[in-house]
């Protein structure tokens, strides 16, 4: 109540001070004719009433001290500093536009680079009280799975007996489906979960409703929710959808309800969900980890507790179910730090770096600020004279840089949310919740911030400066012509130790970063990616029920593609290198104790015979699949070169059994081993691969391969074509060349280097100026002692060697800052480099030795100019 | 005897105090503090409206224009609620102030 009477007040007296003096003349004109009424009542004749009431009136100092008292003073200064500020602006256009735009720059780059940190890493998830959602996972590092999903049989032991869980809702993340009916026939990216998964994130449908517990049951599953964007889009946002049957995978489902426009769980990838089922015989045989399981923590609870009676809760089943749940714990994460743990790190430098570059610059700012309070030194000296307060004078520097603050700040706003909309369309897939990245109000809470920070270290101090030291220290310097004092000096060289060494930190981190990508881009990954097309496809099992029939339609797409013209070779495999998809599980080989061999986290590949051949696969011994390995032939498989030489252990392999360890699963003949591939990522080896003939193990999502003869690119629409001149009903997604789908799963990688590697240069260029314009000023004052130096018969290289000693005496001393400083980060940078230690010794070499090369140039200039001068003009300058 | 001058700081604490019957304008509350005090303590014009306009923007007093009792436009200061815990707390402070002072003034 009272602030706001306060602030009500004060904006009055601000905006209304017309009407305000105009009140306080007629109250105190009441009280006049009070005191005149009381003089007439005491028996004075009128006029002697009226003057001897204005007498014991007093001054007109009433009506400024009233207005004082209203705090209106503080205000009017600060308009008028503004309009100096403003007026200076226009004066000097050459240092406004500088300041301006390091400003924007600055703001710019911190502004667009904060708006992602906040989109992607803060903003909190668009669910009910999103910090009590949490993941549950499975851990097995015995089994060489450090996290993995969850198995039905846990989830449901986990409900029965927790007491930190409000509840636990299970999904399998990823499903294809197909869907087909209204026009192209199309493959989406959905999830199958679990009714009560809407209640445990608190979010409710935009229309329609939910599902309820009955539809988890096989039989009532036959219900679809759709995510707001494929509403839109395929259904054009037509609220009669609901109750409609949509055909998905050739079955109908029946349209129940929409989402709202920001639901995007797990991922905004994901466009349609329908309830969860699952075979009840995994609750007996607890098999089958293939769920993510998340859940609400009742209120109160902390992680960590829900931690510790998850692992109580895990080492109790462990115990009831020895051979099942032998060796398997649960974590439990907070949701939104998994949705972004890969990225936070990166992200984190990224704003380290852009605060480097705003911090380069700001010292850029100081500098031109310190050279023109010194210019200002008379006025602010004859000021002071004249009695204004060191303090004003110090708010009044500050509040003359408000016009350029705001004029950059505006500026770099406007160019951060253009950066965004240029740029966030281009980041990778992989980055989660690029779809939060905009300027929401904590961003620009944060470029306020930012501001006020860029006014007190680029303002403050040149302020603090110029109003150092009385009239008597100013009037002095004036005489002597304006050298600066050796205080001043040092406190720009401060600033250019500070740019140097904040620029060190940069370029060698920009370094590291594009040596571990050059590094990466050597990798072989064991395939060659060269002039190949690919595409996935999702085989609808109700169109294709038996194994028999999907691979009779793999057999036909790879007849069919054959014909093409331009087509090398051709082949099929359900989960493609580097595309993000894996599938794995265990196996053993015949006569050796999987104990000893603990191959429970193997790659399974189900490929047809072409698929080696297509992606450039060596084959090291034995044979490939070929047709004739079909569903009633032998059983044979195919390992890497790895669990040959693991497990085998030089022993040919061919002829050897293995198996998937599930009991009525029978031993394969092991007819080949291939080379081992990269399958996950390029920057890190995880598992060893066994391949199956894919008529003897049919999947129903697949990949196409193509080798072409010609440019890959160009066979694209002509597979699709062929694939629906076999099925109309076929949707194709995911098409690219191989090169893309690696490109891809290397974007991020690439991203950092490239980000950082230009924040590195603008960083360069900055600091070069920087420290140009320190080493140019300080010659300019010494031009008369250089001029002196030389008419004593000093030699021109003399004078050059006195500049540039200066200049790598700054460059040391920066230098070795910046090193540290990148040392000190090591541990943080460690995480992104590949193949190259954080100390690199390349990196900190060649980024020292660029920079010092940069540093030089930027003295040379000066220096020449110093041993240039001409001794008489310089003796006569004075 | 003649009128004194107002210990610094006191005024305020007058002022609010006058206001807690009822809202006054600036001529009535200088002589209502004139009346309580036997004559003793005069406000004067020239620190009364500061004063209240200080007190006003602290939001310890609110002003509204209203009509005297002579028929006169004035402006009309009423205690706030937070003046009221203010006088309350200005009245507590004085009087220890006070108390004290009285003590050291009689110790001989």
């Amino acid at each position: 109540m009272r602030w706001i009477q306060m602030l009500v007040l004060r904006l009055r007296a601000l905006t209304r001070s017309g009407a305000v003096d105009r009140e306080l003349a007629e109250e105190l004109q009441a009280h006049l004719d009070h005191l005149v009424d009381e003089n007439v009542a005491a028996g004075m004749p009128p006029h002697a009433a009226r003057d001897a009431a204005r007498r014991s009136f007093g001054s007109v100092r009433i009506v400024e001290e009233c207005r004082e008292a209203r705090g209106v003073h503080l205000f009017t200064t600060l308009v008028q500093d503004l309009r100096y500020g403003v007026r200076l602006m226009r004066r000097t256009p050459g240092f406004a536009a500088a300041a301006t735009l390091t400003i924007a720059l600055g703001i710019g780059a911190t502004t667009a680079m904060f708006s992602v940190v906040y989109g992607v890493l803060l903003k909190p998830l668009p669910y009910g009280e999103p910090d009590r959602l949490v993941n549950i996972w499975s851990t097995a590092p015995k089994r060489g799975l450090p996290r993995a999903y969850v198995g039905m049989a846990n989830v449901y032991d986990f409900k029965a007996r927790n007491h930190v869980f409000e509840d636990i809702a299970a999904l399998r993340a990823v499903a294809n489906f197909n869907l087909t009916g209204q026009g192209e026939p199309e493959r989406l990216n959905g999830s199958r979960v679990s009714a009560n998964l809407f209640p445990v994130l608190g979010v409710t449908p935009l229309i329609g409703r939910t599902f309820t517990e009955d539809e988890d049951e096989i039989g009532h599953e036959r219900v679809a929710l759709l995510g707001y964007g494929l509403w839109q889009r395929r259904f054009a946002g037509d609220p009669a959808i609901v109750g409609r049957t949509i055909s998905l995978n050739g079955v109908p489902h029946v349209v129940v309800g929409v989402m709202r426009r920001d639901f995007a769980f797990p991922t905004r990838e994901f466009v349609i969900y329908t309830p969860l089922t699952f075979d009840p015989q995994e609750l007996v045989n607890r098999m089958n980890y293939s769920y993510l399981a998340v859940a609400r923590l009742r209120p109160g609870v902390s992680i960590g507790q829900a931690q510790a009676e998850a692992s109580l809760l895990a080492a109790q089943m462990e115990r009831e179910h020895p051979k099942e749940n032998e060796g398997i714990g649960a974590e439990v994460a907070p949701m939104l730090d998994d949705t972004v743990a890969t990225v936070r790190t990166p992200l984190y430098i990224l704003l380290a770096a852009v605060a480097a570059m705003l911090l380069i610059g700001c010292a850029n700012l100081a500098n031109l600020l310190l050279a023109r309070a010194l210019v200002r030194q008379r006025e602010l000296a004859v000021r002071a004279a004249l009695g204004a307060a060191r303090g004003r004078l110090i708010v009044q520097a500050i509040t003359e840089l408000v016009p350029m603050l705001v004029a950059g700040g505006a500026l770099g706003v406007v160019a951060a949310a253009w950066a965004i909309d240029i740029l966030v369309p281009l980041l990778s897939s992989d980055i989660p919740r690029v779809e939060n990245i905009g300027l929401h109000l904590p961003v620009l809470a944060f470029t306020a911030a930012t501001l006020a920070a860029i006014a007190i270290f680029a303002g403050l101090w040149p302020a603090l400066e110029a109003a150092r030291g009385g009239l008597a220290a100013a009037v002095a310097d004036l005489s002597r012509g304006a050298t600066g004092s050796p205080r001043r000096a040092r406190l720009r060289d401060i600033l250019v130790v500070t740019q140097i060494a904040a620029t060190l930190w940069l370029v060698v981190g920009a370094a590291l970063l594009v040596r571990s990508f050059a590094e990466l881009k050597q990798v072989n990954p064991g395939f060659s990616a060269d002039r190949v097309y690919t595409l996935h496809l999702a085989i609808p099992r109700a169109k294709y029920p038996k194994d028999r029939d999907v691979a009779a339609f793999c057999e036909r797409i790879l007849e069919r593609v054959r014909t093409l013209p331009g087509v090398v070779s051709a082949g099929l495999v359900n989960r493609l290198p580097l595309a993000g998809g894996t599938q794995t599980g265990p196996i053993e080989f015949e006569g050796i104790d999987p104990k000893t061999t603990n191959l429970s986290n193997v790659d399974f590949r189900t490929i047809t015979p072409d698929y080696f051949r297509t992606l450039g696969i060596p084959l090291l011994g034995g044979r490939t699949f070929t047709e004739a390995d079909h569903e009633s032939a032998p059983q044979v498989a195919i390992i890497d070169e790895r669990l040959a030489k693991t497990v085998l252990a030089g022993t040919d392999p061919v002829g050897r059994r293995v198996r998937i360890p599930v009991a009525d699963l029978p031993w394969l003949t092991i007819v080949g081993v291939a080379g081992h591939i990269r399958h996950d990522r390029v920057d890190e080896d995880v598992r060893p691969q066994i391949y199956f003939n894919y008529k003897q193990r049919a999947q129903d999502r697949m990949a196409l391969a193509v080798r072409t003869h010609g440019d890959p690119a160009a066979i694209g629409a002509s597979l699709a074509g062929a694939i629906r001149s076999i099925d109309p009903e076929q949707p194709v997604y995911d098409a690219r060349t191989l090169d893309a789908v690696v490109d891809r799963s290397l974007a991020q990688r690439w991203l950092q280097a490239v980000l950082l590697g230009a924040f590195a240069v603008i960083a360069l260029v900055l600091a070069s100026i920087g420290v140009y314009g320190v080493i140019a000023y300080a010659v300019g004052q010494r031009s008369r002692e250089f001029g002196i130096r030389l008419a004593l018969g000093a030699r021109r290289s003399e004078i050059v060697f006195v500049v540039m000693r200066r200049g790598a005496m700054l460059f040391g001393a920066g230098a070795a800052i910046g090193l540290a400083a990148a040392a000190a980060s090591a541990r943080v940078f460690s995480s992104l480099l590949f193949h190259v230690t954080a100390f690199d010794l390349v990196s900190f070499g060649a980024s020292t030795a660029i920079l010092l090369g940069v540093a030089l140039a930027a003295c040379a200039v000066p220096a020449r100019r110093a041993a240039g001068v001409d001794p008489s003009v310089a003796l006569r300058a004075e | 005897m003649k009128p004194i001058d107002l210990v610094q700081g006191t005024l305020d604490l007058l002022i609010l105090k006058s206001l807690t019957l009822e809202p006054l304008h600036g001529w009535a509350i200088a002589r209502r503090i004139k009346q309580l005090s036997n004559e003793v303590l005069l406000v004067q014009q020239g620190s009364l409206y500061p004063a209240l306009h200080r007190l006003e923007h602290q939001g310890w007093v609110s002003a509204k224009w209203g009509v005297t009792d002579e028929n006169r436009r004035a402006k009309f200061y009423a205690l706030t609620r937070a003046g009221r815990k203010q006088l309350e707390w200005e009245s507590a402070s004085w009087e220890r102030l006070a108390a004290a002072i009285t003590l050291v003034v009689r110790t001989s």
